[in-house]
């Protein structure tokens, strides 16, 4: 006998069942719907080891070289591991260096050093190059400049680390260029050309020179893996016997070009002169040049920043220092080129422009425009401090190289500027910006567009954690001037009333254009050091988007027949990884089948079931140090027009049918779904399918014709349905099969795919299945 | 007085709970009986007699419907007053409608103009047997013996039919000289499902010859898309409708 608490105990289980049987149904149902298909989110942020390389560091007697780190990230912290190359091909990896958001850090290497190999400080043999590893969804979200510093003169050069990724440079390794200028700024110089291998691979390569008329000069280069060479240019020169004060310098590579970083340094170890001169890069594979002036056939190259006559007193100079500002061009090709030079001048009071006589430049040769012997002739007002310095040339921006440079007469003061080529951004990332009793930074943000420009700047400061938010318009040609230092003293409130606080001494800053962005922003800094009387310019990051980044949104793109769906193309931007929609700057749109799937701007139509590629091509402006570097990318989708099919997806029960008297037969429960041609669920809830039976030509289980349960049936969300299908004859039990198809509609339109079933009086399969 | 111990009162309570849970969602109907006001918004006409028989615990075997009253999405605004008057309400006062309560169920019909011309929910099957099993399974089988017995020569079938709820029994059946209306009431009170709807506009359920190997009702059931959604299984159902008139 069963005591009462065992029927107590039952009498419940059987209540709990009936009240919530549906209740866990209902949870079963949606453990499965979770474990239906689920299409990865768009621009999931993969995180990837990446590594950037800068050419030279060096820990000499008399040296130390800092390592700037800024981690261009809003929400997540970088962690780098350097890999110290030395020139004698030892490997030293200094402890890891953790970066948090927004936040940068300046690292002795003398200091890194002590840790980990204390017996390289201050040794002849200690430098080389280094290597920047680390893990994150770009190779951009780490700003790193490499900044070798004579620890007893006031000498000191900025160095960007480049990423080795296709994203700075060219999209192949084929037949790399670099190409600059030599410059005898003063006598008793070193001059030295830094070349550096990030691969672990040989490269093979030419160095040539060529003096202001054109005449060359090349010797082989071979770098082994991760090797560094310093070559004084002087001594190469004289080994040349090339003569004159300035000329141009080439290195090309036939293969992994790409790895090789480069940089020209021009110092005198026992006077103040330290000057770094960019080369320009470029691949003579045209399809992977930067499309600078595809577009629109023009380009401009710009030095925002050149010091005039009369310095800024914000420079920090000596007050009796008079400048001597030029620009030298270059012209790479073996053709005649004109260059088009002007000059936006600015004093404290005053703005103007003036454009300078077309400059004939013979092939491959170099000049020199003396813009400080030209300046009263030009009407610059002596008081000006400032010159944006603009100019084209009927060549492609790569062929034509310039560089200028400010200096007094003895070399001892001043600053080079370098020419923007790229495409303007609207996005820069700046690195560590210092402001204490001998530090300041002045930046220059031109508004290359034709349009009014609203520019956000933000300070980062206190690691990252708070920020200074300062909006402004820039009219067109333009410029927005900042100096940290007098900002910092001005006590100005920024757009949320929030102040800068008198004890914050760095920060990073981020400066963007608003909505609508248009690309026309161009960025440039200096770092002053007044104490040393040391002006370095620096770049900042144009972040633009990663080239390997933009996608279709939808992907795929999932379209009925005769319905119109937008689509976009998002990248994700250069710095933040932060997406980005970038739909028009596309400008090609196709379809690889327009009977199934139309393609125009921003729309797909779905014309007929099938598959088809949808292909979007347009100039993407991707990231580079000081501009953006314009690539034509081209990004593809698969669209599926539909539904085409509808298709068994699994088996629920199978068994005996229940069949009238004297009939039997075989019952399968299924799950069927709406497909696409290429097997995905047509996930939508609410379409009513409906089908059509037609018996085949085998029919040995003696079905009946025109006797067939068809009917409509409405999908849930995963597009699906259970579904019974079932034979019952006579002639069951009997070996055979009877072939039948099975047609259907959608919202009584015809699918594309007819279902192949075999009826046995003890198995159904469809399509196979 | 009858004593009864509690423990044994509890059990009688708990039993009855569980008794009261298996019985199937029809209600015994009262055409007569008040019902409060009824709102439906946007809703076809048939959905909202399902929504109405939801709230006041009624079944029906639908019988009169066409394309319009499937799928003309309509205000509903039901002042309170009798079942009957409800119905005719809901179904458009203007139509001629009958309701009645038949088997525990509300048939919603056309008013009969021709009694001398039987409709294919009149058809009566010499018998009806079958073990207990779900009620699409069951009612699949019952309109297999229905074809068969329109068309004696039959040999097989073949097709599908909706799953529904596996967990929805009803039979064993054994049923004589029985109308389809009577056994589809018949599978109805005993299941969950709310209704069972003809697939034939009502202008054509008379013609069964044209009707002999056609599906023709079909079993709207809770739950399959919410209790108070049958707008799917109504679109489904409509296009069946539809394809009635048209069937070419």
């Amino acid at each position: 006998m069963l005591r009462f608490s065992t029927y107590l105990y039952l009498a419940a289980f059987l209540f709990l069942v009936q009240c919530h049987g549906s209740d866990l149904r209902a949870q079963e149902a949606t453990v499965d719907g979770s474990s239906a298909e689920q299409r990865p989110s768009r621009h999931a942020q993969q995180v990837k080891v990446f590594e950037q390389h800068a050419p030279f560091w060096t820990s000499e007697p008399g040296w130390d070289t800092k390592l700037e780190l800024r981690n261009n990230l809003a929400a997540r912290s970088i962690v780098v591991a350097a890999h110290l190359h030395l020139s004698s091909g030892k490997e030293i990896v200094l402890n890891q260096i953790t970066i948090d958001p927004y936040a940068a850090l300046s690292l002795s290497i003398n200091e890194l050093l002590q840790e980990k190999a204390p017996e390289l400080i201050g040794q002849p043999d200690s430098y080389g190059s280094v290597s920047l590893r680390f893990a994150s969804f770009s190779p951009m979200n780490l700003y790193a400049t490499v900044i070798p510093t004579a620890s007893r003169q006031p000498i000191s050069f900025r160095i960007p680390a480049r990423a080795r990724s296709i994203d700075l440079d060219t999209l192949s390794d084929v037949n790399e260029t670099l190409d600059g200028i030599w410059w005898k700024a003063r006598t008793g110089l070193k001059d030295l050309l830094v070349v550096s291998n990030g691969a672990d691979a040989e490269v093979e390569g030419t160095i040539s020179l060529f003096d202001a008329e054109g005449k060359m000069w090349n010797e082989s280069l071979l770098l082994k893996s991760y090797q560094m060479v310093r070559m004084n240019v002087m001594d190469l020169l004289h080994e040349s016997g090339l003569t004159g004060n300035y000329g141009g310098i080439r290195l090309q590579f036939v293969s992994r070009g790409s790895s090789v970083s480069v940089v020209h340094l021009m110092y005198d170890e026992t006077g103040k002169f330290s000057s770094s001169l960019d080369l320009t890069r470029h691949s003579s594979n045209t399809n992977d040049l930067p499309d600078v002036a595809s577009e629109s056939g023009a380009w401009t190259a710009r030095a925002p920043m050149l010091a005039l006559r009369d310095p800024d007193p914000s420079l920090g100079l000596p007050a009796d220092t008079t400048l001597q500002p030029s620009v030298f061009f270059r012209n790479t090709t073996v053709r005649f080129v004109t260059a088009h030079v002007s000059i936006k001048w600015r004093s404290d009071s005053q703005k103007g422009e003036v454009t300078l006589p077309p400059l004939n430049l013979q092939p491959l040769s170099t000049q020199q425009l003396e813009i400080w012997v030209m300046q009263d002739h030009l009407h610059i007002p002596a008081n000006a401090h400032w010159a944006l310095v603009s100019f084209t040339a009927n060549a492609s921006p790569q062929e034509i190289v310039a560089t200028a440079s400010s200096r007094n007469c003895t070399g001892e003061y001043g600053v080079e500027t370098s020419f923007a080529t790229g495409q303007g951004g609207s996005h820069y990332a700046g690195g560590q910006w210092v402001s204490d009793a001998s530090h300041n930074q002045i930046a220059a943000f031109t508004n290359v567009g034709s349009a009014p420009s609203e520019v956000l700047l933000t300070l980062h400061y206190k690691g990252g954690l708070q920020k200074y938010e300062l909006q402004q318009t820039i009219a067109p040609n333009d410029q927005l001037w900042v100096n940290l230092t007098q900002l910092l003293g001005s006590h100005t409130p920024d757009r949320n009333g929030n102040f800068l606080p008198s004890d914050a001494k760095s920060f990073t800053y981020d400066v963007e254009e608003m909505e609508p962005k248009s690309n026309s922003l161009i960025a440039s800094d200096l770092n002053i050091d007044s104490a040393a009387a040391l002006v370095i310019p620096n770049c900042p990051f144009c972040c633009g988007i990663t080239l390997t980044s933009p996608e279709w949104d939808p992907d795929p793109v999932d379209v009925l027949i005769s319905t119109f769906d937008g689509v976009s193309i998002v990248g994700n931007n250069g710095c933040s990884n932060a997406p980005t929609v970038i739909t028009t700057t596309f400008t090609t749109w196709s379809s690889s089948n327009s009977n199934v799937a139309a393609v125009t701007k921003a729309q797909v139509q779905g014309v007929s079931p099938g598959n088809a590629i949808g292909t979007a091509q347009g100039l993407v402006n991707g990231p580079g140090q000081c501009a953006c570097s314009p690539h034509t990318v081209q990004v593809s989708v698969p669209i599926n027009v539909g539904p085409y099919k509808i298709e068994p997806i699994s088996t629920i029960e199978q068994g005996a049918a229940v069949c009238p008297t004297g009939q039997q037969g075989w019952s399968r429960m299924v799950t069927d779904q709406l497909q696409f041609a290429n097997g995905a669920g047509y996930l939508h809830a609410g379409i009513v399918v409906a089908d059509t039976l037609t018996i085949g030509s085998t029919n040995q289980i003696g079905l009946p014709p025109g006797v067939y349960q068809t009917g409509s049936y409405p999908t849930d969300s995963n597009g699906s349905w259970p579904d019974s299908y079932f034979v019952c004859t006579k002639s069951c039990p009997v070996p055979g099969y009877t072939n039948a198809l099975q047609t259907w509609t959608y919202n009584s339109l015809p699918l594309g795919h007819a279902n192949s079933i075999v009826y046995k009086c003890t198995s159904i399969t469809i399509d196979g299945f | 007085m009858i004593r009864i111990p509690i423990r044994q009162s509890i059990l009688v309570v708990i039993f009855s709970l569980v008794v009261v849970r298996m019985v199937p969602a029809c209600a015994n109907p009262d055409l007569s009986g008040h019902v409060s006001d009824f709102r439906a918004s946007q809703v076809s006409r048939v959905e909202a007699l399902l929504r109405f028989g939801d709230a006041n615990n009624l079944c029906f075997g639908i019988e009169y419907v066409d394309s319009a009253l499937l799928r003309e999405r309509v205000e509903i605004n039901v002042q309170s007053g009798t079942v009957e008057d409800a119905v005719k309400s809901i179904m458009d006062g203007s139509i001629r409608v009958s309701i009645k309560v038949v088997d525990g169920v509300v048939e919603v019909g056309p008013l009969i103009s021709n009694p001398s011309k039987i409709k294919i929910f009149d058809h009566v099957l010499p018998v009806f047997q079958s073990k207990r099993g779900s009620l699409q399974e069951i009612s699949n089988l019952l309109r297999m013996d229905l074809v068969v017995d329109l068309n004696p020569d039959i040999t097989g079938f073949a097709g599908h039919y909706p799953t529904g709820d596996r967990k929805d029994q009803v039979g064993p059946f054994l049923e004589n000289k029985r109308s389809v209306r009577y056994l589809l009431n018949a599978l109805l009170v005993q299941s969950k499902a709310r209704a069972w709807i003809s697939c034939v506009d009502w202008r054509h359920l008379e013609n069964i010859d044209a009707l002999r190997t056609r599906p023709v009702w079909t079993f709207v059931e809770p739950g399959t898309h919410g209790v108070s959604d049958y707008s799917s299984d109504l679109a489904s159902i409509a296009t069946a409708v539809e394809s009635s008139v048209s069937p070419n």
